[in-house]
């Protein structure tokens, strides 16, 4: 922090930037000097420490349906002005001008400029990009107080390259990143704590915000089962007998693929199950409860799809880590792609 | 019997030195400790052929490994039953009432490595430790007094038996140690008792959800009972009393014997019962059915229990972690749709990180912090990670084996359990520390968001 | 995907989800005579290969 004023770079739609509201929502991404509409806000903010040394508006409809173009012209007007830190909105509930706000601000990440934005928690555009800064507003225009001073109290810190304290210190919403770090009092204290502070009615703050998992887009239905190959994998850890590649029974980072040899059914002889997260016996003195190759060839032989695959994928579904998941999962993929399989029956245990 | 009516007062025996000497016995913190008895006491089983008798201390350069389970020495002094009822032969009378005296800051701990054959049967029989100093002593375990009881038990005992007299060994021995104040007068006493409900008081339930085992006849257990079933009400004096205990084979965290004793939970709710709340008792219910149907009948009859007791309000914990989750958060979403407010105290998935480096501590894990979850869980307070910085360090000392298998599915690559030991490598993605998850808050770490 | 816990499968995001018997035995039971244990996995089985020619545009839970 060298006492320097901070530049300060303002990202406005058009209907903030007073240009005309839904009718000139495809304005093209403009810049102009110094602070305009909410901006001048901004500046009294910021008073003899900072300048709103320029503002960029564009159509939140152009953002949207243009976005490449947007982002080039929002990454042209940074590199540009090199401000110290760039404010985005606030968008308030408006989903495509947050959508935009959240892309500048990941715009400035790119460059290396820090930014931060404000919108309502459940503001759409929030989901693009979750990396963004984002101060927590009203719903609409009303909340523009609150809003600009919680934006500008990051942007100081921002632009002035001190680092920032936890989201519930400093006014953001999570970004998804959890950190190690003390609290006052011990959890059972603070649990006992929380249960009074809700039976009361008190605002609370849970500790861990719920967050989706990734939605996957589902695979098209396969055309023609009839002459369809099929494939069997599972995360129920069934191995040839002894186990010879180690597949641990718990944390494991690998998968395997086994060959069935044209089997007709697994054979307890022959395999086992050395899952460490369920009573593995019975799968091991039965391993087609896990791997069901018997029901599968009975149905190929009676022509319910025209070929399994002669062998199978397992990994131990047992604490794996979130990244080896992943990574195994497209590495199957990729395999029964190659081995032109149709579909596939994960067995999950 | 009313809940308020069951009262227990706890005496408290700190113990801030303890030594091998005789005779046996407590006075002003030190703990004189008869070695040779101890041993006697342990060899009074057949079925154990060895016994080493060690004491270590907080703060040494020390590491106890093959930790099968710590216990704190209870002994009811007045009142009905046998502390640690329904085990080791212990009486199954209900407990809870009366006077019972403790060691504070002190646990008789088992140590046997996993006979190869219970290695196959029990996935769960890990290699464990406890380093007492350094970046790996992380839990409440590196702060007790152990006296560590290194046993070596027949070869060719089957679970129940190893289980049977490992544990019966270490319930022995704390007996008798608690047995040494029996009659003494305790340097603090405090008093557990329910107020009665009323004042306008919100009534509350702690849920205290607990695994059962998958593998029959271990695990913990509620009066030595290990097997799923449907919720049970206990009253806190019961727990206090150590009617929740832990076996001598499986080593997560949550199910340690000396854990459920000093359960902070019980203490918080205690010190907010009769002013800010009205503590109806805990609902003991059981995770890790196998069906969906099980983990629901088990999460709708919490609920009806909860129901029935007028619960307001409820404070939800459990003890384990993988699929239990489900039949946990089905169990709050229950609560909350009955109107039934609800917290939850717990881990998060990063029990998956083994070391905390300091790129891990910028990014963040990339685990999803849940496996599992619902809506209504909005009010969580979360225990973090007491994952070391670091590697482990070599250590001058080692009680309880020389070497330690990291990977069940490998028991003939052994490492050294004196040398520095990066768990990481060594482990893959599951921490060998015993208690290395704060199930019940002990401590004031957390995870925070940025 | 067969799983013994559909709503942790519908909730990962599996998108065709076929309700399994339990964790230990996924698709069959073992309590029962060998026969009408290989009929359950049959009709699991069989519930899958349905469940696979059928377009979904979300998490599903194919039943029956």
């Amino acid at each position: 922090m060298d006492g320097r004023p901070l530049r300060v770079g303002h990202y406005l739609n058009q209907f903030f930037a007073g240009i005309g509201g839904e009718e000139r929502a495809d304005a093209p991404p403009a810049v102009k000097e110094g602070p305009i509409g909410p901006g001048r806000a901004v500046q009294a903010l910021l008073g003899p420490d900072g300048t709103v040394v320029s503002t960029m508006v564009c159509g939140d409809n152009y953002f949207n349906e243009q976005t490449g173009a947007a982002e080039e012209a929002v990454r042209g007007w940074m590199r540009a002005q090199r401000p110290d830190v760039v404010i985005a909105g606030p968008a308030f509930a408006a989903g495509r001008y947050g959508r935009a706000c959240v892309e500048v601000c990941r715009v400035g990440a790119e460059l290396g400029i820090p930014a931060v934005t404000g919108m309502h928690p459940e503001n759409p555009g929030l989901l693009m990009y979750r990396g963004a800064y984002v101060v927590p507003t009203a719903g609409n225009a009303a909340g523009m107080g609150p809003a600009l001073e919680g934006m500008l109290r990051l942007a100081r810190k921002l632009g002035a390259r001190v680092p920032l304290g936890p989201a519930e210190e400093e006014g953001y919403l999570p970004r998804g990143i959890r950190r190690p770090g003390m609290r006052a009092v011990p959890g059972a204290r603070r649990a006992a704590d929380m249960l009074v502070a809700k039976l009361r009615g008190q605002a609370l703050r849970t500790e861990l915000p719920i967050e989706g998992y990734e939605a996957v887009a589902p695979a098209p239905p396969v055309p023609d089962l009839a002459h369809a190959t099929i494939a069997v994998v599972t995360t129920g850890a069934i191995v040839p007998k002894g186990n010879p590649d180690h597949l641990r029974r718990c944390s494991e980072t690998r998968w395997r693929r086994y060959e069935l040899d044209g089997r007709r059914r697994l054979e307890p002889a022959e395999f086992e199950c050395v899952h460490g997260g369920f009573y593995n016996v019975p799968a091991s003195e039965n391993p087609n409860v896990v791997l069901p190759l018997d029901a599968l060839r009975d149905l190929e032989a009676r022509g319910a799809f025209a070929r399994l695959a002669d062998f199978y994928c397992t990994t131990t579904g047992n604490d794996q880590r979130f990244a080896d998941c992943v990574r195994n999962g497209e590495e199957i993929a990729d395999l029964l792609w190659r081995e032109r399989i149709d579909g596939v029956l994960l067995v999950a245990t | 019997m009313h809940p308020s009516g069951m009262s227990l007062t706890v005496g408290t025996f700190p113990v801030r030195e303890a030594a091998f000497g005789a005779p046996a016995g407590w006075a002003d913190g030190r703990l004189i400790i008869d070695a040779d008895r101890v041993a006697a006491l342990v060899r009074e089983d057949r079925r154990i052929r060895r016994v080493a008798v060690d004491l270590v201390e907080p703060g040494e350069a020390a590491r106890i490994v093959h930790v099968r389970d710590v216990i704190e020495p209870r002994v009811k002094v007045e009142g009905p039953g046998h502390t640690y009822p329904g085990i080791c032969g212990h009486a199954p009378d209900t407990v809870g009432n009366g006077v019972t005296h403790r060691y504070a800051g002190f646990g008789v701990l088992i140590a046997s490595e996993a006979l190869p054959h219970i290695r196959r049967t029990a996935s769960a029989a890990t290699d464990s430790l406890i380093d007492m100093s350094g970046p790996g002593a992380v839990t409440v375990y590196s702060t007790l007094r152990h006296l560590a009881l290194t046993i070596e038990t027949l070869p060719d005992l089957d679970l129940t038996s190893w289980n049977d007299a490992l544990r019966g060994a270490g319930h022995r021995v704390a007996a008798a140690l608690a047995e040494l104040v029996r009659t003494q007068t305790p340097p603090d006493r405090r008093d557990y008792r329910l107020a009665p409900p009323g004042g306008g008081r919100p009534r509350v339930v702690h849920v205290h959800t607990l695994n059962a085992s998958m593998v029959p006849g271990i695990g913990t257990g509620i009066y030595g009972y290990t097997q799923h079933a449907l919720p049970v009400l206990l009253h806190p004096n019961e727990i206090l009393d150590g009617a929740i205990a832990g076996d001598a084979v499986v080593t997560y965290p949550g199910k340690c014997t000396w854990l459920h004793v000093n359960n902070p939970v019980l203490a918080a709710l205690y010190d907010r019962d009769g002013t800010d709340v009205a503590w109806l008792g805990s609902i003991v219910s059981r995770t890790r059915w196998g069906a969906l149907h099980e983990k629901q009948l088990s999460a709708y009859q919490t609920v009806k229990l909860a129901a029935m007791l007028g619960a307001e309000g409820a404070l939800v914990t459990w003890n384990h972690g993988g699929n239990d989750l489900l039949e946990v958060m089905m169990t709050i979403q229950g609560l909350e749709r009955a109107g039934i407010k609800t917290t939850f105290l717990t881990i998060e998935s990063d029990i998956k990180v083994v070391r905390m480096t300091p790129a891990l501590t910028e990014t963040g894990t990339a685990e999803p912090p849940l496996l599992f979850s619902v809506p209504e869980a909005d009010a969580i307070v979360s225990t973090g990670t007491l994952a070391p910085a670091e590697a482990l360090p070599a250590m001058p000392r080692v009680v309880g084996g020389r070497e330690v298998v990291f990977d069940q599915e490998r028991p003939d690559v052994r490492t050294p359990a004196a040398g520095p030991l990066d768990l990481e490598a060594l482990s893959g993605a599951y921490s060998p520390i015993f208690g290395h998850f704060d199930n019940y808050g002990l401590g004031c770490q957390s995870y925070l968001d940025y | 995907m067969i799983s013994a816990l559909p709503p942790l499968a519908l909730q990962a995001g599996a998108n065709r989800v076929v309700q399994g018997v339990k964790i230990e035995h996924v698709c069959g039971d073992p309590a029962l005579p060998a026969e009408e244990d290989g009929a359950v996995r049959r009709r699991l089985v069989e519930q899958g290969l349905r469940a696979l020619a059928t377009a979904v545009e979300r998490p599903t839970l194919f039943d029956g």
